[in-house]
């Protein structure tokens, strides 16, 4: 080192205040920073563990750089969420080397977030559960796949003997690819339960329901790639800066092409600070601001008029409850004032085509159905359905989330949405090639009606809800409409601290006769109760260590490579479901038409076996073949239109997203945006679903006078059958094996595809024609209406908009709303208490609290707290503190003090878990199988509520008191 | 001859730490190790605003000029390096640098070959070894800029904010997106915390 | 009159000293690199070939531009 002088230069401005703000905001606080340092002493801790030997062994094993002729490349998917970005992974030996970005990728451009640039850790796996282990007098003890398989089969055969199939629950999971879903929800039928659930209950279930029963089909209309059309984009309970990151990648494309962006939500989140408008309003009064702008749009006429009066029935009963919704009334109830909700309304009138994006904010309250459905009748009321740029661009979740529920690992459904009627059943029944009396054999018989039951069947009522898996356990056996409560629960790939109520839940838990968890993960299920035995954990793979298909949240499905050999002991999803059925006795039955090799389903034939039965919503041309054609052409694929532009794909979308019409052989394109009349419905067109009858009232529930471009029938018209093709005069068009299994079936359940073939052939779309219904009357309100919260803050507002009365039988349970209501506890817990996403973490947050390189960034559970709360109850930042809620379940966290949020409303994260009311139990998970980071589930202290039609779990707006620790 | 640099387009960073977690990944960065890091200013009101930051690869570069045994040169791109053979580990150049962008792993943390030896961003370049080699690997990382690749960070951004590559190129993309935007304010209160028009 | 000057005096003189070193330079001092002395880098030849140069501005138009 010289230290020789070399020059004076005159420095010629003031260095610049960075961020200082007029009003002192530059000294707000960074969360992260504030962690950082926060975290510093868990951080050593971890460290220590991680560093030695752990670390450095395995970075001897993937130190080698990631090219070579001896390197291969698998295209895969990242894991993380909906977005569906793909990855290209560099194996050299079975180790996973390198990780590369994807440019070529129409959705993701290379692009990822945090958890997607970090998935190759899931190659080291460090933290991963690695033998299937057996709690022996509280110890965990490794046992063999055979052993576990049997003893667990053993006891619940025992249980099954004792209590009827019912009383084991089958919990699966957004992380199975399609295939395992689909089987897994075939293994349940076979085994004979409804009670099969995953997490889309607690996730988008009220979307799907709501959209569902508006216009057809429950998905995001259109593409994270379409919003690139849009003129605005408007963002409600959805915070997609962390929760869908690449897809800001597509708004804030737009925004540089003129796009709008209009934010609201109760937090300024990190989405809202790049918007154009922010709109601040009280958690659970989505209604009156919606509603608040659509009194604007009617009170200016900035409505579509021709879209309504073509395609939409029953705005006017809509309308009559939108003029209840004058300026003060939405002001009074969500504290938006006339002046914002003009400008937001305005805003989305004057640009259009624009999209409508909500996300848990909207789906997680008792009276979600409403707000989801209020979303639909806004974009109706501006004509921007069926639209490039336009559409209700829900983001779902969890990477499969959709295909999932899709596939049906649902309570209330089989796959494709066929519902559990006897008719559902039989189609089902002949795809598998099985006997229909055989299988209902299988299920309980008895009805329960004094308990509230319907009285159909058990194989024809919905099953419990994992939202409600607790009552399952607990409820009282004389109020549940089944022979005895839940005994054993199954937890494949379902993390518990997702999940509200935790003191009961630890009470269930320590009831169950039988705990199974199945995960990469041993999850917070191994650790949160005082069990000492009866209780398993099973290692799954991770999809690294698999193949198969997973549907991203624009209904686009993507085939994934297999990167790795599955890690340690544990096993791909699709095995253990065979290892399970086996010893029922019921593999021959779940793979009669699938071949197996060694324990291994082949994939191939289950997307074969579903491509037979999926015809609702279009699951039946995306052959295994074309799948994989797209998997290799990604870069012919338009990234705006989605399109191929030459190439084996040409002219086909993206992932063929459903409904893809008709069999592989048909070659379909796939819809890229629905109910889109500018397209042959060959072509990706289509227009409303006819889901609800031809006529209402005396009104024509028919669309008039639209239709998509070619239909040869100019009109709105039935969903399409053997007769009605017959009317036509079309039959004739069907071959005659075709028509051999045709003959007296409805379009959905012609097992030829040759109606939807020949209905789409006339250019007509085959579930008919209709217009969207703005009157659900099948639902508790048929016109969405605003509700208070079973917990509030606004008691005052409770006697004008109160909940509903109390339920029996509701999803086989007792459901309480008005007598939770009933008491006033704003004067105890005065916060509201709203949870929400970190961009680090995933879910329950197993996974990704696991991965090191995630974890170093978020050490701290932490909630934000307003300075003006937090000063009421002598809180300072960084500080511990006790938040508690109304039912008594109270977490010992970071207070993080920030404007983000209002007076009067506290955030939490959901992802955290490990910590129980104030105690670490790290020591609980088996040895070397702990995340790294651990901290208390903020659902531990929330609370009752549960949706009025799908039993979704309130956890965006409950109460709380915060006090210093 | 191109002149390695970064920028990160601060109306569109997310501050989702994509950037953050692929450099972790590229280059097997221990915890506790941040080549990269995103500051947010304003956190969680209106005219929030983020960028990522690394090693900003000085043309004169101070922390070369502070470094008592001269272990920093920089490539002919412009890539500011240092041989961990030779450094001592002094923390001189934490000093000097502008940005905190030198790194020091403690010293039970033996994965980068020397203890406690300064780390920092290499603009995926490697180090002085014999280019893809394992001992390269182990002291400073990938060498991607040898393959024919750009930063890992920069090439997995979540919104394609941070760019990295040769200065021209790079401010030609961004001209064209602030000619896009129109002088229109992206940052939510940012004409109102600054004045329109700033 | 003369005491009351030098009350307030004192202070000022006290402020005067107390300010010493309270001020920012504008001039900035920069120094001269010494000579490297570790190894040296087989990429610094590499990266004088312009097919080198070439494959990264490839790279950058693939990777860095919105499409
Ligand atoms: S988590 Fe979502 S946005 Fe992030 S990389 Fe994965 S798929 Fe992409
Ligand atoms: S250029 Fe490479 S080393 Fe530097 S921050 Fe980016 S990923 Fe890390
Ligand atoms: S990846 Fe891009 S958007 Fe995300 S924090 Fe880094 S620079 Fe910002």
């Amino acid at each position: 080192m010289k230290l020789i002088k070399k020059s004076h230069t005159e420095q010629t401005a003031e260095a610049p205040s960075a961020g200082r703000g007029a009003d002192g905001k530059g000294v707000s606080l960074n969360r992260r920073a504030f962690l950082r340092n926060a975290g510093l002493t868990v951080g050593g801790v971890t460290l220590a563990s991680q560093m030695v030997p752990g670390l450095v062994r395995k970075s001897e094993a993937a130190t080698t750089v990631a090219v070579g002729d001896d390197v291969e490349t698998k295209r895969t998917i990242c894991g993380h969420c909906s977005v569906g970005c793909g990855i290209y992974a560099k194996v050299r030996d079975g180790v996973w080397v390198g990780q590369e970005p994807a440019f070529d990728h129409p959705f993701n451009l290379g692009a990822h977030c945090a958890k997607g640039a970090a998935v190759r850790d899931h190659g080291h796996g460090e933290r991963r559960l690695k033998y299937p282990m057996k709690m022996v007098d509280g110890k965990w003890k490794r046992i063999s796949w055979d052993q576990a398989i049997d003893e667990i089969g053993d006891k619940m055969m025992e249980i099954r003997e004792a209590s009827g199939p019912d009383s084991v629950y089958w919990l699966g999971s957004a992380k199975f690819n399609n295939e395992q879903a689909y089987l897994f929800r075939k293994m349940a039928a076979l085994w004979g339960s409804n009670n099969v659930d995953h997490q889309a209950r607690i996730c988008h279930s009220t979307t799907v329901a709501g959209v569902a029963n508006t216009w057809g089909y429950g998905a995001m209309t259109n593409s994270y790639n379409d919003m690139l059309n849009s003129k605005a984009i408007l963002i409600i309970g959805g915070n997609p800066a962390e929760a869908h990151p690449v897809s800001m990648m597509f708004t804030l494309r737009a925004k540089e092409q003129g796009a709008k962006l209009l934010v609201i939500d109760p937090r300024f989140t990190r989405t809202a600070a790049h918007a154009d408008q922010f709109v601040r309003l009280r958690p659970g009064s989505d209604i009156a601001v919606v509603y608040g702008m659509m009194w604007h749009i009617f009170e200016n006429g900035w409505e579509d008029k021709e879209f309504l009066e073509q395609r939409v029935w029953g705005m006017d009963q809509v309308l009559e409850e939108v003029a209840r919704w004058t300026p003060d009334e939405v002001e009074r109830v969500s504290g938006v004032d006339r002046e914002t909700c003009y400008n937001a309304a305005k805003l989305m009138a004057d640009n259009r085509p624009g999209t409508f994006v909500w996300c848990m904010g909207g789906t997680q309250h008792t009276v979600g159905n409403n707000f989801t459905r209020a979303y639909c009748h806004f974009q109706l009321a501006l004509g921007n359905m069926g639209k490039a740029g336009g559409g209700t661009n829900i983001f779902r979740g969890h990477d499969n989330v959709q295909g999932a529920t899709d596939f049906g690992v649902l309570s209330d459904n089989l796959p494709g949405y066929y519902g559990l009627s006897e008719g559902a059943w039989r189609h089902w029944a002949a795809v598998w090639d099985l006997d229909y009396d055989e299988m209902a054999a299988r299920f309980g018989q008895e009805t329960y009606e004094e308990r509230g039951g319907s009285g159909s069947k058990p194989m024809n009522t919905s099953g419990i809800p994992v939202s409600r898996w607790i009552d399952g356990v607990l409820e009282d056996r004389e109020q549940i409409v089944q022979p005895d409560n839940l005994r054993a629960m199954v937890f494949w790939g379902h993390a518990p601290n997702s999940q509200v109520r935790g003191p009961e839940m630890k009470k269930a838990f320590e009831k169950l006769d039988l705990l199974v968890v199945v995960d990469p993960f041993p999850t917070v299920s191994a650790v949160m109760h005082d069990r000492k035995d009866n209780t398993y954990l099973l290692p799954a793979t991770t999809q690294f260590e698999t193949y198969g298909s997973v549907t991203a949240s624009n209904r686009s499905i993507q085939w994934r490579d297999k990167v790795i050999e599955p890690l340690f002991d544990s096993r791909p999803d699709h095995v253990i479901i065979y290892k399970f059925a086996k010893k029922f006795g019921i593999a021959d039955d779940l793979t009669k038409n699938i071949q197996v090799n060694g324990e291994e389903p082949l994939i191939e034939d289950i997307v074969r076996e579903y491509n037979k039965g999926m015809w609702t919503i279009g699951y039946s041309g995306q052959s295994p073949e074309r799948l994989k054609d797209h998997q290799k052409n990604w870069h012919t694929f338009n990234t705006t239109t989605l399109l191929a532009e030459g190439g084996p794909a040409h002219d086909e979308f993206y992932g063929l997203p459903w409904p893809c019409w008709g069999t592989p052989e048909f070659k379909h394109p796939g819809t890229a945006n629905l109910y889109d009349t500018s397209l042959p419905v060959a072509k990706g067109g289509l227009n409303f679903r006819e889901n609800f009858g031809t006529e209402r009232d005396g009104d024509n529930l028919l669309a008039e006078g639209s239709y998509p471009v070619g239909a040869e029938i100019q009109d709105g018209h039935p969903r399409f059958s053997a007769d009605l093709l017959k009317q036509l005069g079309w039959w004739d068009d069907l071959t005659d094996e075709e028509k051999v299994l045709a003959e007296g079936k409805p379009w959905h359940l012609d097992r030829s595809g040759g109606i939807i073939r020949v209905a789409i052939e006339h250019g007509c779309a085959p579930f008919g024609n209709a217009k969207a219904r703005c009157v659900a009357w099948n639902f508790p309100d048929p016109v969405p209406i605003h509700r208070e919260p079973l917990y509030t803050t606004r008691y005052d507002l409770v006697e004008k908009y109160p909940t509903y009365e109390d339920r029996r039988g509701f999803f086989r349970l007792p459901t309480r709303y008005a007598s939770v209501q009933a008491k006033d506890y704003s004067n105890d817990y005065p916060l509201i208490h709203t949870s929400g996403r970190l961009v680090e973490y995933e879910g329950g947050g197993d996974e990704t609290r696991s991965n090191p390189w995630l974890a170093e960034l978020q050490q701290e559970m932490f909630a934000e707290i307003h300075p003006v709360d937090a000063n009421n109850a002598g809180i300072r930042d960084g500080q511990d503190i006790w938040l508690e809620g109304p039912e008594g379940g109270r977490i010992r966290i970071k207070a993080m003090v920030t404007r983000r949020v209002e007076p009067g409303v506290v955030f939490t994260p959901f992802h955290f878990g490990g910590h129980f009311q104030g105690k670490d139990l790290r020591a609980n998970y088996p040895e070397g199988s702990d995340p790294f980071v651990l901290g208390e589930a903020c659902n531990t202290a929330f609370t009752y509520g549960y949706d009025s039609v799908t039993a979704m779990q309130e956890t965006k707006c409950s109460l709380c008191r915060i006090q210093p620790a | 001859m191109a002149k390695m640099k970064f920028l990160c387009d601060a109306e569109r960073c997310i501050e989702c730490n994509g950037c953050v977690t692929a450099c972790k990944n590229a280059n097997e960065v221990p915890w506790g190790v941040n080549r990269r890091r995103v500051v947010t200013l304003n956190d969680g009101v209106p005219g929030e605003k983020s960028i990522s930051v690394a090693c900003m690869h000085c043309t004169d570069a101070p922390c070369a000029a502070v470094c008592p045994v001269d272990c920093f040169y920089t490539t002919a791109d412009g890539v500011v390096l240092h041989d961990k053979d030779l450094c001592i580990g002094c923390g001189y150049c934490f000093y000097a640098c502008p940005f905190g962008a030198p790194q020091y792993p403690s010293p039970q943390q033996r994965v980068f070959a020397v203890r406690g030896k300064m780390d920092k961003c290499t603009f995926c370049a490697g180090g002085p070894e014999e280019v893809g080699s394992k001992a390269e690997f182990d002291k400073y990382g990938a060498n991607r800029l040898a393959e024919g690749k750009l930063p890992a960070c920069a090439e997995m951004c979540a919104t394609k904010a941070l760019l990295a590559g040769d200065g021209d190129m790079l401010a030609d993309i961004y001209r064209k997106r602030v000619m896009r935007r129109a002088g229109r304010p992206e940052t939510w209160g940012w004409d109102k915390a600054y004045g329109a028009g700033v | 009159m003369k005491t009351r000057f030098l009350f307030a005096a004192i202070p000022l003189v006290a402020l005067l000293f107390l300010l010493t070193g309270c001020y920012e330079s504008r001039d900035v001092t920069m120094h001269d690199a010494g000579v490297y002395k570790g190894k040296t880098d087989p990429l610094v030849e590499m990266s004088a070939d312009p097919a080198y140069q070439e494959r990264l501005q490839e790279r950058f138009l693939m990777v860095q531009t919105d499409r």
